[in-house]
């Protein structure tokens, strides 16, 4: 009890939860792999150009017509070509680098635009309930009877030569590649985050700790901020580090439809939908950047899974 | 029955640092059963006993007057457009007063309304109809806003000390967070200060600043609780069945900590519980609700010596005794069996 521990507690420095957090996570060794591989495909993303430039690489661009054999297909890996070259000569590892930026790029911003939506959408409805959570209940439920593919091949389509979206001077033009990748994956993405928000916010706004929090006199901003947002983190992290590797996914399936990214960029799904045609005699195109998509989302998983442990080490797989 | 309660002598004396309240003495004399009448309530006339009162409403030196406290829940119909159909009256016309000073009980098994009252008391839950006065103002009808100041004399013990801790917050700020609300502490390293002398009034370790809750036990966190509760000084503190979700030998250390805290604040206590023993321990004077209604109020020495209505009476004797002798004894001198 606390008088006797008074005396032997005191040379005990206080950690911070963070601290505690990480010490749980740093545990993991899977996840700790794991997040050091994403940490790498980041770094990759950002500095792809140099790295392309220090390994002495073609651009990812660049067709060297020398690089095909004399029926015109591709050679495989070589010195040269450590992962072999594409149907028209381009290099496949300086392509697959390359397209780290857009896998990178497509799961941050449309995570984050995701995320951001959802749990201000499902924050709304889960606290103030009534007619506000009827209301958007009804928009979650059509947004999410709508087909993500279908809406990518008709926007791209539709929007081929640009479209001109938001009233007078404050317009913008959606062409079509990146932008709509990332409008596509967040304007379907978000009822399933808002649906989980709601869902937790319904049930912590009946805690005893809101009702305390209340009877001092907290406003509904430090109830919503401070008391209910706080709870929301380990399972918004978790959600988070399961949509990345869906919205890479997403991205790829998209510019594999060849709705996504423009033909001219380096995206792992436009790869492989490419390497479809010529997979029986040049399997390193198809392969490599399957297997880039395949290793990028499974260390997101993993990771995903490594943080819901350390977020809530009573619930944890190892039971500590 | 003595063996297993704590010292009934209690009741009364050591509680009560204003002189100028007279406890024992008034009550007790007017006290004779022919004294005790309906007081004006007409809802009383629905159960067949009438309720029992021995003291007068709105005499001695009030903080807190309870008049005719109502509160329904409505019972909607359809899916679209609700309509009301019936209400569950969860409080049915309530009155009572708590002196300044005293612990003031209030009884009764699980859904009679007890904690139903104390939430409309710190206005959690909006009353249907009548007054609650808090120290002269009428704060039944208040808003949100003009409640504030009201927020820092009336404070509140919850029951669960597990889900009355938010488990994403340090106990630093949970006890401080009061403070920021109310602009008490200007800058962290005074906020800091003021939390661990409230850590160290209520028995925690002031090194513990930075834990999280599920670091504690049940008493501990309980601590925590009313750490946060008397961090504004209160008036009067609303303990919402406090020890009911601990250790019997927890309980008692809770129990003694809002004893002392009351005795050293001079704060008035409104306690809540259904353990008719924990009551006895704690209060001065006690009201006995069943199904949304005051059956009898008294002080406690009264209504243990010589309970009125049938419903106190049975449990009076739901008492755990551990001597079925004395039970029997006891049951058999009454006259009366568990209803």
């Amino acid at each position: 009890m606390p008088p006797s521990n008074a005396a032997s507690a005191a040379p005990i420095a206080a950690r911070s939860p963070l601290q505690l957090f990480w010490g749980r996570l740093r545990r993991d060794r899977v996840a700790m792999v794991a997040l050091a591989f994403i940490g790498l495909v980041i770094l990759i993303a950002i500095f792809a150009p140099l790295i392309v430039k220090a390994f002495g690489l073609p651009d990812p661009n660049f067709a060297n017509d020398d690089a095909l054999n004399d029926f015109g297909s591709p050679v495989g890996p070589s010195g040269a070509h450590p992962f072999g070259v594409d149907d028209r000569g381009r290099d496949v590892l300086s392509r697959v680098l390359y397209g780290a930026r857009v896998s990178m790029l497509v799961a941050v911003i449309a995570t984050a635009i995701t995320m951001v939506v959802g749990t201000v959408l499902g924050l709304i409805a889960g606290f103030y309930r009534g007619k506000v959570d009827a209301l958007l209940s009804r928009v979650t439920e059509l947004t999410l009877a709508f087909p993500t593919i279908l809406l990518g091949i008709g926007l791209s389509i539709s929007c081929a030569d640009g479209c001109k979206i938001g009233p007078g001077s404050a317009s913008f033009v959606l062409q079509p590649g990146l932008a709509i990748v990332v409008l596509v994956i967040s304007l379907t993405a978000w009822p399933y985050v808002a649906r989980l928000v709601r869902g937790q916010v319904l049930s912590l706004r009946e805690k005893e700790f809101v009702d305390a929090s209340r009877s001092l006199g907290a406003n509904d901003r430090r109830i919503i901020f401070r008391e209910i947002l706080p709870n929301l983190t380990a399972p918004l992290i978790v959600y988070a580090t399961v949509l990345i590797p869906q919205n890479i996914l997403a991205e790829a399936a998209l510019s594999f439809l060849g709705v996504g990214v423009s033909p001219s960029t380096p995206s792992w799904g436009a790869m492989i939908s490419d390497a479809i045609k010529i997979f029986d005699t040049a399997w390193w195109f198809m392969l490599f950047p399957g297997i880039a998509l395949l290793l990028a989302v499974l260390a997101f998983n993993i990771v995903g899974d490594g943080l819901q442990d350390a977020i809530n080490p009573r619930t944890g797989r190892s039971g500590k | 029955m003595s063996s297993a309660t704590p010292d009934p002598g209690t009741a009364g004396s050591p509680n009560t640092p204003d002189p100028t309240t007279p406890l024992g003495g008034p009550q007790v004399e007017e006290a004779s059963p022919s004294a005790g009448g309906v007081i004006g309530d007409p809802t009383v006339a629905d159960t067949s006993v009438p309720a029992v009162r021995r003291d007068t409403l709105g005499e001695g030196d009030n903080i807190l007057q309870v008049r005719d406290l109502r509160k329904e829940f409505p019972i909607t119909k359809g899916l679209l457009f609700k309509r009301q159909v019936d209400a569950v009256r969860a409080v049915d016309g309530v009155s009572f007063d708590v002196r300044r000073g005293e612990t003031f009980g209030l009884v009764g098994e699980s859904g009679c309304g007890k904690s139903t009252t104390a939430r409309m008391i710190c206005r959690l839950l909006d009353p249907t109809s009548g007054q609650i006065d808090f120290d002269g103002t009428d704060i039944a009808g208040l808003s949100r806003k003009q409640l504030v100041p009201f927020r820092r004399d009336v404070q509140m013990v919850f029951q669960d000390p597990y889900s009355s801790l938010n488990p994403r917050q340090t106990i630093g700020s949970i006890i401080g967070a009061p403070l920021d609300i109310h602009g008490l502490a200007k800058g962290d390293g005074e906020r800091k200060r003021k939390v661990q002398e409230l850590m160290d009034l209520v028995g925690l370790n002031p090194e513990h600043y930075n834990r999280l809750p599920h670091e504690f036990s049940g008493g501990q966190r309980q601590r925590i609780g009313i750490a946060r509760a008397i961090a504004l000084s209160p008036k009067l503190l609303i303990a919402d069945e406090p020890v009911s979700a601990l250790d019997v030998s927890i309980q008692a250390q809770i129990l003694n900590l809002l004893r002392r805290l009351q005795r050293d604040l001079g704060l008035s206590l409104l306690f809540i519980a259904h353990d008719l023993s924990v009551v006895r321990y704690m209060c001065d004077r006690m009201a006995v609700m069943y199904a949304g209604e005051i059956v009898e109020l008294a002080t406690s020495e009264e209504l243990y010596a010589n309970p009125s209505h049938p419903y106190t009476r049975a449990l009076l004797d739901a008492v755990p005794t551990p001597d079925p002798d004395a039970r029997a004894r006891r049951l058999a001198e009454r006259g009366t069996a568990a209803v």
